[in-house]
């Protein structure tokens, strides 16, 4: 029957009238194919027969794959798996870790620097200053008297005020 | 991190679609499980070493590959029945299944459903390989000519072939329906 069909109706035909049933036809030969129908009534038919295929072909559903196929996958490539999770974890884990000791450390070091200073302690180092300052000052008071008392009059005065006369004697003198 | 995440997106967008192409390719609904659980292994030892756009691509290529071997391997093509047909019975295991509203229209629509699924695996390796990608699995004509090695021209005329075989196979209950 088909085939008697197929002498009546070319190869070429045949085939878009297949792509028309199939909607991936274009435009140009759904209308070719239309018009084939109207006037054809056979084409009509074997065009309805391959619709109605592919409508049902359109139907079929993707098989399930079953959880166990799932499963057993996990088994097989679980070891890696977990690597890849437990991995960056673990460092985020011991960043964490190492950051916040660094930081308690940081943060007790300088409370303790803190505390080291106490009031009587405080006084102590004023004190300490001030008698260093005082002794500083008196060392200072030394060096100007000796300077002033010592050294001005007898090792600068002295050896100007001779010069001065020897330059005196020659002057009158000459 | 990221590559496990990328292999569980691809492990549940393809499960299904390398089982459905195995099962067809196969009839067997034991080496398609095997199948699927291999090309899933070997996607997990290769990730990394392709782009993900092209894994689609990818992954349908090592189920078809495995899918040969399988076949050349047991002959399992000409020596074991039908997934379908397993038990001979399976439009009475699909009468006492359904639980719609409808049930008369369910349970026929199944039958026939069952029926075209029983046409397509019947068809030569080729035609069902390009069928099945195309019809069930929803690739496109440049998709498949990627995963089969095949030209593009090659997969139209495959298509058609199989579409013309399918209602050869089909024609009793087509014209009973019609």
């Amino acid at each position: 029957m088909q085939d008697k069909k197929l002498n009546n109706i070319d190869e070429e035909i045949l085939d878009k009238i297949i792509a028309v049933a199939y909607k991936d036809a274009p435009v140009t030969d759904r209308i070719r194919i239309y018009l084939l129908t109207k006037k054809n009534p056979e084409v009509k038919k074997i065009l309805n027969e391959y619709r109605q295929t592919a409508g049902n072909v359109k139907k079929i559903p993707l098989e399930e794959c079953p959880d166990s196929v799932i499963k057993s996958l996990e088994t097989k490539t679980g070891k890696e798996n977990k690597s890849f999770i437990i991995k960056p974890a673990y460092a985020f884990a011991i960043t964490v870790l190492v950051l916040s000791t660094l930081v308690f450390v940081l943060l007790n070091q300088n409370k303790e620097k803190e505390q080291v200073y106490s009031k009587a302690e405080i006084e102590n180092a004023e004190l300490q200053v001030k008698t260093s300052l005082a002794i500083l000052n008196k060392v200072f008071k030394k060096t100007e008297n000796l300077i002033r008392e010592d050294i001005l009059p007898k090792r600068v005065g002295k050896p100007v005020h001779k010069s001065l006369s020897i330059i005196n004697e020659v002057l009158i003198g000459g | 991190m990221l590559e496990t995440i990328g292999y569980k997106a691809l492990v549940n967008r393809y499960k299904n679609r390398i089982f459905s192409y195995s099962i067809y390719m196969l009839r067997n609904s034991m080496d398609a499980e095997d199948v699927t659980q291999e090309v899933l292994i070997r996607l997990w030892n290769n990730m990394g070493k392709f782009k993900l756009p092209a894994a689609g691509s990818w992954i349908m290529r090592t189920t078809h590959n495995l899918c040969i071997d399988y076949l050349r391997r047991n002959q399992i093509a000409r020596q074991r029945s039908v997934y379908i047909d397993e038990d001979d019975n399976s439009e009475e295991k699909i009468m006492d299944n359904h639980k719609e509203n409808q049930p008369e229209i369910t349970t026929q629509q199944n039958i026939v459903l069952e029926k075209i699924k029983n046409a397509v695996q019947k068809l030569p390796e080729n035609l069902k390989s390009v069928f099945v990608l195309y019809e069930i699995e929803g690739f496109k004509y440049k998709e498949i000519s990627s995963v089969l090695d095949i030209p593009i021209n090659s997969v139209k005329v495959y298509m058609l072939r199989a579409r013309k075989k399918l209602q050869e196979e089909l024609k009793d209950y087509a014209r009973q329906e019609a």
